[in-house]
């Protein structure tokens, strides 16, 4: 249970009022590329390709969705190799979807984006604006509060000196052996 | 080695020179090089393969699937009914189902379909392994033979307009399963009774020959010559010459020059090469096959793909193309140290080899292959689930834990071993165990 719950929330799980489904693998540059995939339901398993699955909703079964990664190994191809999982499933009316990088929901059509690169430009240049941004954030408090930081450290340093009670010897220090008389 | 099989004691001095000669062959020629393997994935059960030049046709479900052979899907489309036979050539699809015949092109629409005069009956076989052969192309000809309704049906049609050109019938009171030879010829054969039926359906031939056999043999046609493979035994049948392969014949067939036999062997099933004498001039363990076709020099081979880690049902099938040529045999040893609670098989492709934990295997085929390590899945779980009642019946090869794909070369020998990562740790805290003693102080500190 606390394994599933720690996946939905690593994939992530999105729950909406949707009468299309649309699941879309991307690449690097946001633009939709063809996959394979294996439709698994009660039903039994449906495989085929495209560029973007299309689901009529709502369903009458759940279902789960996996989109395989034909591999290439020397010289043995595999077809059903790197396997990524997306969930479709109802809850109260409402269809739900885990196991996808990002959805988006506009006009009662829901669609459903997996990374086939496992990023995409733009979450690479969020990255590339906000890591900067935040180390020049961090230096710049830094520098406008390096008095009151040396105060607090000096504060801290003090006070661990005129704690109470016996001293240790500090780590690495030699240890006095008693000496020969 | 199945290669002393045949030596027997009564036998004339030159025979045995003959076999030594074949065992000296054995180590100089090859019977081929795997350049490459791939496996793909259809729902259900598999109802039957074929494969034309880099197209892989899957029928499962009453589904045909085209797969090119570096493992992606090319379409898909329905057929009325379970399949019974493919046969793919020149960019055309023959499919058989128990009423029809359909003509697909490549891209899987299809040309023309024709009804056939009879039902086929007994032909869907649950695992699905290729035995009979129910078409055969000859020419511009194609060629059909089954049991139906009563009846034996010869038919022959028109390979691009599937016209039907001739049947020939024959009532049959009984059941009666029925086939076409593979090879050059035209015979069509089905047993009776402990008899061989065979009709050359070019020269209207019968023929009724006893055989003690329960089961259904397979027959090659190779320059007029007639090939038998009953059981575990490959007979010429007018030659009198016939070479035990202990263990079962599972395939026989030619590339014009050689006969292949495809027989059952542990570690792994092998496929030898023959002479039109039936010699052995080489042979190598390829794993369990389903089906295999011969075309220009290519032998592919339909096998058992790994488990499919999918919920329902689903099938891995695996297509191996190899070179036929003399490509000198290499060996594996293929070695797992496995550490958790758990069962542990070593497998080639989907086919068990061997059990924990090492597998050597001895003249394999050259060229790529996987080696695959198989895991009852942990049983700590098992046993919680059933509360501590294992139920060791359902105790099999679950899960792939481990997948490898490794080359062969020829004549050389290839060595893998590996451990679970777990072993790793339980190996370090040991180690880390052993070496604690050596550094804790003897004397105590003092201040």
């Amino acid at each position: 249970m606390i394994l599933l719950a720690a996946h939905l929330v690593i994939a992530g799980e999105f729950c909406g009022q949707a009468e299309v489904l649309n699941i879309v693998v991307v690449d690097f540059w946001g633009r939709s590329v063809e996959f394979h995939y294996y439709i698994s339901s009660k039903a039994g398993i449906k495989v085929g390709k495209g560029v973007e699955l299309v689901f009529r909703l709502p369903s009458a079964d759940n279902y789960v969705v996996y989109i395989a990664r034909p591999l290439e190994r020397g010289g043995v191809y595999m077809a059903a190799a790197g396997w990524r999982e997306v969930a479709v499933y109802l809850r109260d009316g409402a269809v739900c979807v885990s196991g996808s990088d990002a959805h988006q929901l506009e006009d009662g059509v829901l669609t459903v984006y997996v990374y086939g690169d496992g990023v995409t430009y733009q979450e690479v240049a969020a990255a590339a604006v906000t890591i900067p941004t935040l180390l020049a954030v961090m230096y710049l408090v830094e520098r406008r509060y390096k008095k009151l930081h040396g105060w607090i450290l000096k504060r801290l340093a003090l006070s661990s000196l005129n704690r109470r009670g016996p001293r240790r010897r500090p780590r690495g220090s030699t240890p006095r052996l008693r000496a020969p008389l | 080695m199945v290669l002393f099989n045949f030596v027997d004691v009564d036998e004339p001095a030159p025979l045995y020179l003959l076999v030594a000669v074949v065992l000296l062959a054995v180590f100089v020629y090859g019977v081929g090089l795997v350049e490459r393997s791939v496996y793909v994935v259809v729902p259900h059960l598999v109802e039957a393969t074929c494969v034309d030049g880099d197209v892989a046709y899957i029928v499962s479900n009453s589904v045909v699937y085209a797969w090119s052979l570096n493992g992606t899907l090319l379409g898909s489309a329905w057929v009325l009914g379970p399949a019974v036979e493919c046969l793919a050539i020149d960019g055309r699809v023959y499919l058989l189902t128990m009423r029809n015949i359909y003509l697909l092109d490549r891209d899987l629409r299809e040309i023309i379909s024709a009804k056939l005069e009879g039902v086929v009956f007994g032909a869907l076989r649950i695992p699905w392994r290729a035995e009979n052969r129910f078409m055969a192309f000859r020419g511009d000809r194609l060629y059909i033979a089954y049991y139906g309704g009563g009846e034996v049906f010869i038919e022959t049609r028109d390979v691009n307009t599937l016209r039907l050109l001739d049947v020939y019938r024959q009532p049959q009171e009984r059941y009666m399963r029925w086939g076409l030879a593979r090879g050059d010829g035209v015979v069509a054969y089905g047993m009776r009774d402990h008899h061989l039926v065979l009709i050359d359906v070019e020269r209207l031939e019968n023929r009724t020959i006893p055989l003690d056999y329960r089961g259904f043999p397979l027959l090659l046609s190779l320059g007029g010559r007639l090939y038998l493979a009953s059981g575990s035994v490959v007979t010429w049948l007018d030659g009198n010459v016939s070479r035990p392969f202990p263990g079962g014949v599972k395939y026989l067939d030619t590339d014009g020059r050689y006969i292949y036999v495809a027989y059952y062997a542990r570690p792994l099933p092998r496929l030898a090469k023959l002479t039109p004498e039936l010699d052995v001039v080489a042979e190598a363990a390829v794993g369990y096959l389903l089906d295999a076709f011969i075309k220009d020099g290519v032998l592919y081979l339909t096998k058992q793909g790994r488990l499919v880690e999918l919920p329902g049902f689903a099938t891995e099938i695996g297509i191996d193309v190899i070179k036929l040529g003399n490509y000198t045999p290499g060996d594996a040893v293929f070695c797992y140290l496995p550490a958790s609670a758990e069962f542990i098989w070593l497998g080639v492709g989907g086919f068990e080899a061997a059990d924990c934990c090492c597998l050597h295997i001895r003249g394999l085929i050259p060229g790529w292959h996987t080696f695959n390590v198989l895991s009852s899945g942990d049983l700590t779980i098992q046993l919680l689930i059933t509360g501590g009642m294992l139920k060791w019946e359902l105790i099999g090869p679950t899960e792939v834990k481990q997948s490898y794909v490794v080359y062969v070369e020829p004549g050389k020998t290839l060595y893998l071993a590996d451990m679970d990562p777990a072993a790793l740790y339980i190996i370090a805290s040991l180690g880390l165990i052993a070496y604690l003693p050596t550094k804790i102080p003897k004397q105590p500190y003092e201040d």
